[in-house]
């Protein structure tokens, strides 16, 4: 999706993206270039709504353009407001599993890798500092405590 | 944690000085020469409180004879720990919602300085001591703003210090219905939920 049909101001998504490989499940980060931070760090796929489209259907497509991965389920899990005092819209998360590998689709000037941590390290990685994005912090601390991961 | 950054920043642009906030535009390029530009909230850091009303020490300063409530645990831990919390009207989004205090850092304030500041000012709690929990990114792609988060103990009360137009009411949660109504999704504030389900996963609530 181009900077031009990408309009703010429906909303965000974030996924929880878990993969189980053998007797170990993996949490899908990626390392994004966060320009506005002045350097890069891990965080769950996340973007911004398009017009028309369902939190559902947004996180489906941030979660493929991000890191390639389809879906079998997506589940919501909650939602919340990352910014209250300035944004009008929330920020919608799911849990995605059963994921299939495809290709990954990014815009122009996006500069993205995919990493998969085993739940275990992602939620040692809340607590020790490693990851410090609020939402992937949330979601995962979230998840946890509904026994999800 | 911090790897390098792929596009290298050229240069920086004021768009909008707000009151509280600027508004830059960066230019960025990319390995093969070509611009791209973000724009992005320049901010000067942030705090956020978790004030825990120590029942135990007034309880047991008053009636020195009795055994502790059966609900609170020694440490203050547990089903019978109380927080305080805000209720705050946020406009942009047209409702009220339940908050743990915070607030922006002033210049030059280090943030212990403001969260000590916003737990007084917003709660009208004085805190004996505030101890650092962690720090995060509020919103990385939008924002350069890194909110620190404290625990607040020894609270005393002075009253409230609102900034003119700002209206804050203030309220007395218990942990197990605070941790509850995140589970549920009533409390939408991410700071909040982020906070006190970091507080629980350390041992603190």
């Amino acid at each position: 999706m181009n900077a031009a049909t990408r309009k703010r101001g429906f909303g965000g998504v974030a996924v929880l993206a878990l993969r189980d490989v053998e007797d170990a499940t993996y949490v899908v980060l990626i390392r994004k270039d966060k320009r506005a931070r002045g350097a890069d760090l891990f965080e769950l796929p996340s973007g911004g709504m398009l017009k028309g489209e369902t939190p559902h259907t947004a996180a489906a497509r941030e979660l493929r353009e991000e890191t390639g991965y389809t879906a079998a389920t997506m589940e919501a899990l909650t939602r919340f407001h990352t910014e209250p005092g300035v944004l009008e819209e929330p920020m919608h998360a799911y849990v995605a599993c059963g994921l299939e590998a495809g290709r990954q689709a990014l815009e122009e000037g996006e500069r993205l890798s995919v990493h998969e941590w085993t739940v275990e390290d992602a939620l040692a990685a809340v607590d020790d500092g490693r990851i410090t994005d609020a939402k992937t912090m949330l979601v995962l601390l979230l998840a946890r405590s509904r026994g999800l991961i | 944690m911090d790897g390098p950054l792929e596009l290298k920043q050229v240069g920086e642009r004021l768009v909008l000085k707000g009151r509280a906030f600027d508004f830059v535009e960066l230019t960025l390029r990319d390995e093969e020469g070509k611009e791209h530009r973000r724009q992005v909230v320049k901010h000067p850091g942030s705090v956020v409180i978790l004030p825990i009303l120590e029942g135990v020490a007034e309880e047991t300063k008053q009636k020195k004879a009795e055994p502790l409530t059966p609900a609170l645990s020694p440490e203050g831990r547990g089903r019978g720990a109380r927080i305080v919390m805000i209720r705050n009207s946020r406009y942009a989004l047209g409702c009220k919602l339940d908050e743990l205090p915070a607030g922006t850092c002033e210049a030059g304030e280090a943030p212990e300085k403001t969260a000590a500041r916003e737990v007084r000012e917003e709660t009208g709690y004085e805190a004996a001591t505030l101890e650092y929990l962690g720090r995060f990114h509020t919103t990385p792609g939008m924002t350069d703003e890194l909110m620190h988060a404290y625990v607040a103990r020894g609270l005393t009360h002075v009253g409230q210090d609102l900034d003119e137009g700002e209206h804050v009411s203030v309220r007395e949660w218990t942990a197990e219905d605070a941790l509850a109504a995140v589970d549920v999704g009533r409390i939408t504030d991410a700071k909040t939920i982020l906070v006190l389900l970091w507080a629980r996963s350390r041992g603190i609530l």
